[in-house]
């Protein structure tokens, strides 16, 4: 799979977990784009990526995450 | 049995520990107390059921409008409950030509409601079957008239048998023969279903109840998978060691016909697929001596997996009957006369079930035939070979203790071992232990058997089962692994392996394996990673003792300096 | 600036995520909760720079804790359950270990103020327990961590001149040490199971140490046996709370109460702060933690 889809992927669960459907992710957005991606979501964000995206993140990658390209390159390096 | 009123005072008693269930009840008459009993009665087996109940008589509506409480409810199990009071009211209101069709037409109306369930929710339906009653209108002819309410009310009950078996996730609850064991006269009470459309008696609740539970149970992965006899007095009546070979009930002697029966269901339990095993206090040799002797047991020596006769405490013996064959004491069952005996291991082994027999022999089959303590959620063939696969790991463990040297025990057992891409007959049960295995499996990711399929005609994943024999017999598929193909790298997304194998240097193999398949593609990496879980912390240094090196949070094998481990075990 | 406003802004650059939560979790405070909150950071800075270090390091220690946390969440929302079931392993991880305790404690001293459910157990603590100094001769302190209750109970108990506080982290106490300045207290480095004394305590607090140990109710008759017949103990645990060092998992209040009634204690009052914006019935359902704190008697 590669970083583009993987993206378009993400962007979809964004969509449904945070509620928003005007969400569009690049590699660079971070919290801070994002209203409603607070703490709380972000677990719940972390946990449906894991879902959909069959893969597990170690607790090294889950504290690394900064921004959207953080996740997409994790789950990049294993898929 | 608990009595429905003593159920109900159980609800609520829940802690963390228990697992939560939620169950959906559609009914076409009042539900509310097959709910209460069947939450009462989960708590006994640590489960917690939040239960959402239509109101009575909406079945069709909850399932044909996808917005519906139900769905929304998003249910792990769906109960449909057709009474059939309610459905002689039905049937008297079909149009007498139409009669002969009521049965086929009430089983086509069940297959649609299952299929518009499944495409919403991948909840296991379960659907009781029917109370049978006559309806007084053609006395036993009825029998003989297709258009009778008897005769279709059987017919239902025969095609409910034949609709489950094609629809997999369709289990029938039988209140029929609940119906049938307590009576009717017990099992229903007009008084309670005329002036509150209640069709099951509070005294039927609780087994009704309890049969709904079991198969739920079963599908949950709670069952149990081996019985365990005690000899004396059990299997068959007096004291071998003090009444002698000719003296001992069995067959025709005494009340040697209720033993040979309770021998005859042991044996058909056997080819079932359960492990029976032996636990006495005897000489060993006394104890083998009316299966090799006596003309009339039914049971031989080759149908127990274990043997165990000595005078230790039966706790411990059955502890050692637990570790030989590596099943959890839940999934145990110790059948003993002798209360003393009964207690001890009840004391000791709480997870053990311990049926508390009749004092009359003669009583005992009937009781261990209405326990259901062999509910069971699926069968194979392969069930039949498990004796055998375990008696063979009793053979080893024996067998092993005679070496002092690992290496050469190992050499000697001849194992061989067989490496596949998934293929149709593997997924079954890759997916099986994709679901289930905790120990050894280094991420835990659950695949559906719908997800192992596809991994299968993945061109990204290699999707890879290993089988294992040795000079014993045949341990099947012990292995799986999902690699995920990277341009440079191999990356280990699956590694499970089940844990009758361990200290076998199937790893070794296995990993020799994966080198070799990744050099021949000219891949020069193999990336591994081990995420913890309550459960898996046996494979912690997994990849350190295979040679990985770790960097970052991933765990890497250079296949240019990779050198093969030695192992046992031979590719076939 | 206040120190508060500061520690928000550098969270903020180095965990916008979370900062996000503390910054809602302050401003729905009043100005009393700031004072309270800016006199106790006062008190930790000086700390600090009394043990050479600053509020960077502080920091440091707070986003390691939740980074901890966050991980453990995000595995306990797929398991439903915490990672831990051992004590005996718990204790030789973490306990045990200097390293490890010391941001640990240092963390947990920082959330005393940026988490709502932290200061309002306080604060109901601080509210409650007046009523019952009169009859209070001598108090113990479970599980005193950085020691803020012990501090608080020191200034409430004006009649009481022996306060005991225990701790099975010899970490722990080296920390509380520092931070509770006062001659009537003796520190006891020990495992409660295992702590005799020959005189029953008036007053015994044990806040945040139920879910850090297999057998809750065992531990709750101990208590029980060291407090006086009148006496009075304050407990408070959390719920759906997964944690490095948490074992035993309350998925609801009720789960909470009943341990505690079969442990033949009645509850006097109680409380319930979940630790995200919403009704306790609300935090429940979704398994988000609430932290619960009661008064007992016998």
């Amino acid at each position: 799979m590669d970083k583009a889809e993987i993206l378009k992927k993400l962007n979809d669960i964004f969509i449904n977990t945070l509620d928003n459907a005007d969400i569009v992710l690049k590699m660079e957005t971070t919290a801070a784009d994002i209203e409603e991606w607070d703490s709380l979501r972000h677990i719940m964000l972390v946990v449906e990526i894991e879902k959909t995206m069959k893969t597990k993140f170690t607790s090294k990658e889950i504290t690394k995450f900064k921004n959207v390209g953080d996740i997409v390159n994790s789950i990049e390096a294993k898929k | 049995m608990k009595s429905f009123t003593e159920l109900c005072k159980n609800i609520g008693k829940t802690s963390s520990d228990f697992s939560k269930i939620k169950l959906a009840i559609l009914g076409d008459s009042a539900t509310q107390f097959l709910g209460q009993g069947i939450k009462g009665l989960g708590i006994d087996s640590k489960m917690e059921f939040e239960v959402y109940e239509s109101d009575f008589g909406q079945i069709d509506q909850e399932i044909f409008n996808p917005s519906s409480g139900l769905f929304n409810f998003d249910p792990d199990f769906v109960l449909i409950f057709h009474d059939s009071n309610k459905l002689l009211q039905k049937f008297m209101d079909t149009p007498l030509d139409q009669r002969q069709q009521f049965g086929e037409s009430h089983i086509q109306n069940l297959s649609k409601l299952y299929s518009t369930l499944k495409e919403k929710l991948s909840a296991k339906l379960l659907y009781f079957n029917l109370a049978e009653f006559r309806d007084g209108v053609f006395g036993n002819y009825s029998n003989k008239v297709e258009g009778s309410f008897l005769y279709q009310l059987r017919k239902i009950n025969f095609n409910l048998m034949n609709l489950s078996s094609e629809l997999k996730d369709l289990f029938i609850v039988d209140i029929c023969s609940v119906c049938n064991q307590m009576g009717r006269d017990h099992f229903f009470n007009a008084r309670l279903y005329y002036q509150a459309s209640l069709t099951i008696s509070l005294d039927g609740l609780p087994f009704v109840a309890q049969q709904t539970l079991d198969i739920i149970k079963a599908l949950k992965g709670q069952i149990k998978k081996c019985l365990i006899f005690d000899l004396d007095n059990t299997l068959w009546g007096g004291v071998i060691g003090d009444d002698g070979l000719e003296r001992i009930e069995i067959g025709n002697l005494g009340s040697g016909k209720a033993h040979s029966e309770l021998q005859k269901w042991g044996k058909q339990l056997k080819e079932r697929g359960i492990i029976l095993a032996v636990c006495s206090k005897n000489d060993e040799e006394t104890a083998k001596e009316p299966f090799l002797k006596h003309p009339e047991m039914v049971l031989k020596l080759e149908d127990f997996a274990i043997f165990v006769a000595n005078w230790n405490n039966k706790a411990d013996n059955i502890r050692d009957i637990q570790k030989v064959l590596n099943i959890g004491f839940d999934s145990m069952v110790f059948i003993d006369d002798n209360p003393y005996e009964r207690n001890l291991v009840k004391e000791s082994l709480p997870e053990v079930c311990v049926p508390d027999l009749p004092e009359d022999p003669v009583d005992y089959i009937d009781f261990l035939r209405n326990e259901n303590l062999f509910e069971t959620s699926s069968h194979s063939g392969n069930d039949q070979k498990r004796t055998e696969q375990y008696r063979a790991e009793a053979e080893r463990i024996v067998y092993q203790k005679s070496f002092s040297d690992p290496g050469e025990y190992l050499s000697s057992l001849k194992m061989q071992a067989e490496i596949r891409e998934f293929d149709n007959f593997s997924i079954p049960r890759v997916a099986q232990l994709a679901e289930r295995s905790n120990q050894f499996n280094l991420r835990t990711i659950r695949y559906s058997e719908a997800e192992i399929n596809s991994i299968s005609d993945s061109q990204d994943q290699i999707g890879l089962t290993i089988s294992l024999k040795d000079k014993y017999g045949e341990y099947g598929i012990i292995a799986i692994i999902i690699l995920n193909k990277k341009t440079d790298h191999y990356f280990i997304d699956t590694w499970i392996m089940s844990c009758r194998v361990l200290k076998r240097g199937v790893e070794w193999f296995i990993l020799n394996e994966l080198s070799s398949l990744a050099k021949s593609k000219g891949i020069k990496e193999i990336r591994g990673e081990y995420i913890p879980t309550k459960k898996n912390k046996i494979v912690k240094d997994h990849y350190q003792s295979l040679g990985f090196i770790e960097k970052e949070s991933q765990w890497i094998l250079n296949l240019d300096k990779y050198q093969e481990f030695d192992n046992y075990i031979s590719k076939a | 600036m206040t120190i508060l406003e500061d520690i928000i802004s550098r969270v903020e650059e180095l965990n916008p995520i979370h900062a996000k939560k503390i910054r809602k979790n302050i401003s729905g405070q009043n100005q009393e909760f700031l004072n309270k909150a800016e006199n106790f950071l006062k008190d930790y800075m000086q700390f600090l720079t009394k043990h050479g270090k600053d509020l960077d390091y502080a920091i440091d220690c707070y986003l390691k804790l939740i980074d901890d946390m966050l991980y453990e969440t995000i595995r306990f929302m797929t398991s439903k359950e915490y990672s831990n079931s051992s004590f005996q392993d718990v204790n030789t991880r973490i306990y045990d270990n200097p390293e490890v305790m010391e941001y640990h404690m240092q963390g947990l001293l920082l959330s005393q103020f940026l988490w709502i459910q932290h200061y309002k157990i306080l604060e109901f603590f601080l509210e409650n327990a007046p009523k019952h100094q009169d009859k209070t001769g001598n108090y113990l302190e479970v599980g005193a961590g950085h020691g803020i209750f012990l501090n608080s109970a020191i200034d409430l108990f004006s009649k009481v001149d022996s306060f005991t506080a225990l701790d099975i982290s010899k970490s722990s106490i080296e920390i509380a040490k520092n931070f509770v300045d006062s001659s009537k207290v003796r520190f006891v480095h020990s495992d409660i199971l295992k702590f005799e004394e020959q005189d029953t305590f008036d007053f015994i607090t044990m806040g945040e140490v139920l879910e850090h140990v297999e057998n809750p109710i065992g531990l709750l008759e101990k208590l029980k046996s060291l407090l006086n017949d009148n006496g009075i103990t304050f407990i408070t645990t959390p719920t759906n709370a997964p944690a490095i060092d948490h074992i035993y998992l309350f998925r609801n209040a009720e789960e909470i109460r009943e341990v505690i009634r079969k442990s033949g204690f009645q509850i006097i009052s109680e409380i319930q702060v979940p630790s995200e914006d919403m009704t306790a019935e609300e935090a429940h359902e979704k398994g988000i933690s609430v932290m619960y704190g009661a008064f007992l008697k016998k």
